[in-house]
């Protein structure tokens, strides 16, 4: 299975990554080989099998919805790349234009 | 002092025939002395000396417990609170977690000293310890090998006597192969036996904590630490713990051990085949039971675990944006910008490999013809291994085809590099406890056998690899400090 630069970078936007020329290409080449490795899995019959999705066949546990922390802001904001005012700054998402 | 094992260094700690200081001022000096493997990320002799100076107040007042004083490090995929975390990525490489994973937590009570963080594939991702940000560590059976991967940095450090034991992380084979190819002992438990609190998460369905040390008796000691439920983490069981140590010594047999023929193929280094062979012998001799098994769903373990690891590790890793903690490009003019070349900038080339893989399979008109193939092929893979299991205590293999190959080897085809797990990996699709043991060499490389059983029957591998190490020396066989790595 050949994987096209524009699969590619389809996939990239998808998972959020920046693609460059010289990376496209060496992705576009590793993740072919890698989908022609797992292909084989397709050709397997499991039409009677039941996904196996936990690997003790467990459901997930669940907590009593309370709240069981302190407010951790100041330690958040610490560990933020860039954070005023209890907010994460981020490049203006809303343009109003002229 | 560094040729002890933890009983030992117990023992003479709480009789106060050493200190914890000085046992941590001689390990530290051997790590100043090899940083050549680069085998840490971090190293803190302050805070280490200070850790085992209130520890010997503690074995001073009689109130000494298992593994109180005695040295070690953890893997920097530990969120530590007192040492940066990396997880051996560029992403990370400022992060201070505002938190401690519950392993962390566990070993600080029971009187731990760290030491540092040990160096690892970024993110885990990785059989050779090559994709760390922090550079490549190295063998310290031959310094221009790989020690295998991810927890790479954690193996080295054990097998050059840098530190008596360490934790590590274990999605396809991460503290198996690596114990292998160092010559140490390390068990990934069974799924839900450890906690993944404060753990940084590459594949969930598949991730595992456990010890790394030289010998199944060390490693009991410290899973006893480790181990047990925590409300933190939603996979941990909650059950009671055996007592690990104690049940080193029960007796042997009836045993019937599995070998499967698929193990034992051309392409598995014949050294090692014949090392498997001699191992086995020791358990026959001693009255064990041989069992031939056939895997048929062998050939799938390998592209199984990697539709479903990269699945989960794309998942997972779409927590790193840029935004809330970690790297944050300084050229970005939109959101989008901001957290697309945040990700092109920080992660390495494995991790964009394996997210873009893994977005693939999960993508429109790819999930159910990959990602849910996968899982149920996971489940055919894991209902052969406990129909084997209900006829056999353990299967026994080869932890890895190869002993360590050399640094830079394979890096061209990353599809041959997945290769490395081929037998670890089907212990992470099932859940089940597996550990690998030193058990020969090969052209000067050490050699590992892996032990598998069923879910939650650590004691009983534990049992079984203490058994062997009474009756050989290959755990007690340490490279040569001559070789210029101190």
């Amino acid at each position: 299975m050949s994987t096209s630069k524009n699969d590619l970078k389809k996939i990239a936007a998808l998972a959020y990554i920046e693609m460059d020329s010289n990376s496209t290409n060496q992705l576009a080449h590793d993740v072919g080989a890698i989908m022609d490795f797992v292909e084989q899995l397709r050709g397997v019959n499991t039409s009677q099998v039941t996904p196996l999705l936990h690997p003790l066949d467990l459901e997930q546990r669940l907590r009593a919805d309370v709240v069981n922390e302190e407010n951790n802001v100041s330690q958040l904001a610490d560990i933020a790349p860039l954070f005023a005012d209890n907010l994460y700054l981020v490049p203006k998402v809303i343009d109003i234009g002229k | 002092m560094h040729t002890l094992s933890l009983r030992e260094m117990t023992q003479a700690l709480q009789k106060q025939q050493l200190s914890s200081t000085e046992l941590t001022q001689h390990f530290l000096n051997r790590i100043s002395n090899a940083k050549t493997l680069n085998a840490f990320i971090t190293i803190d002799e302050q805070q280490a000396m200070a850790a085992a100076a209130d520890a010997d107040k503690i074995l001073i007042r009689g109130d000494g417990k298992p593994l109180t004083g005695i040295p070690m490090a953890h893997k920097d995929i530990f969120c530590t609170q007192t040492m940066p975390t990396t997880c051996g990525s560029k992403m990370l490489a400022d992060f201070h977690s505002p938190y401690q994973a519950t392993i962390v937590k566990r070993l600080a009570e029971q009187g731990a000293v760290l030491l540092g963080k040990t160096n690892m594939d970024e993110f885990a991702m990785g059989s050779a310890n090559e994709s760390s940000y922090f550079g490549h560590v190295k063998n310290p059976w031959a310094l221009n090998r790989t020690p295998g991967g991810s927890s790479g940095g954690s193996a080295s450090a054990i097998a050059a006597n840098l530190i008596p034991y360490a934790t590590g992380s274990d999605t396809g084979g991460s503290i198996r192969q690596p114990a292998a190819f160092c010559g140490i002992s390390g068990l990934k438990p069974t799924y839900g036996l450890a906690s993944r609190f404060g753990m940084i998460a590459f594949a969930s369905s598949l991730d595992q904590a456990g010890p790394m040390a030289h010998s199944a008796e060390d490693l009991a000691y410290i899973l006893q630490a480790m181990a047990g439920f925590d409300e933190n983490d939603s996979t941990s069981i909650n059950k009671p713990l055996p007592d690990y140590p104690a049940a080193l010594n029960k007796p042997l047999t009836p045993l019937r051990i599995g070998l499967p023929t698929c193990f034992f193929q051309p392409q598995v280094d014949s050294n090692i085949q014949q090392a498997i062979t001699d191992a086995v012998k020791v358990f026959e001799q001693a009255g064990a039971e041989i069992v031939e098994l056939n895997l048929s769903m062998q050939p799938l373990w390998v592209p199984c675990y990697y539709v479903i690891a990269c699945a989960e590790a794309s998942s997972n890793l779409s927590r790193f944006d840029g935004i809330r903690f970690g790297y944050r490009t300084p050229h970005a003019d939109s959101l989008i910008e901001l957290i697309t070349r945040s990700r092109h900038e920080a992660f390495g080339i494995e991790v964009k490999r394996r997210i873009l893989t893994g977005t693939y399979v999960l993508s429109s008109g790819y999930f159910d013809d990959y990602y849910v193939q996968a899982q149920k092929v996971r489940r055919m893979i894991q209902n052969e291994l406990q129909t084997a299991l209900a006829q056999v205590d353990v299967i026994i293999g080869p932890t890895t085809p190869t002993c360590a190959f050399k640094l830079g080897e394979k890096i061209t085809n990353p599809t041959e590099r997945y290769l490395a797990d081929v037998f670890t990996v089907a212990a992470n699709l099932a859940g089940l406890p597996a550990l690998s043991i030193p058990v020969g060499f090969s052209a000067g490389l050490p050699i590992g056998m892996q032990l598998m059983g069923a879910h939650f029957s650590e004691s009983r591998l534990l049992n079984l690899a203490h058994y062997y190490q009474q009756c050989t020396d290959w755990h007690q066989t340490r490279p040569n400090d001559e070789r210029g790595f101190t």
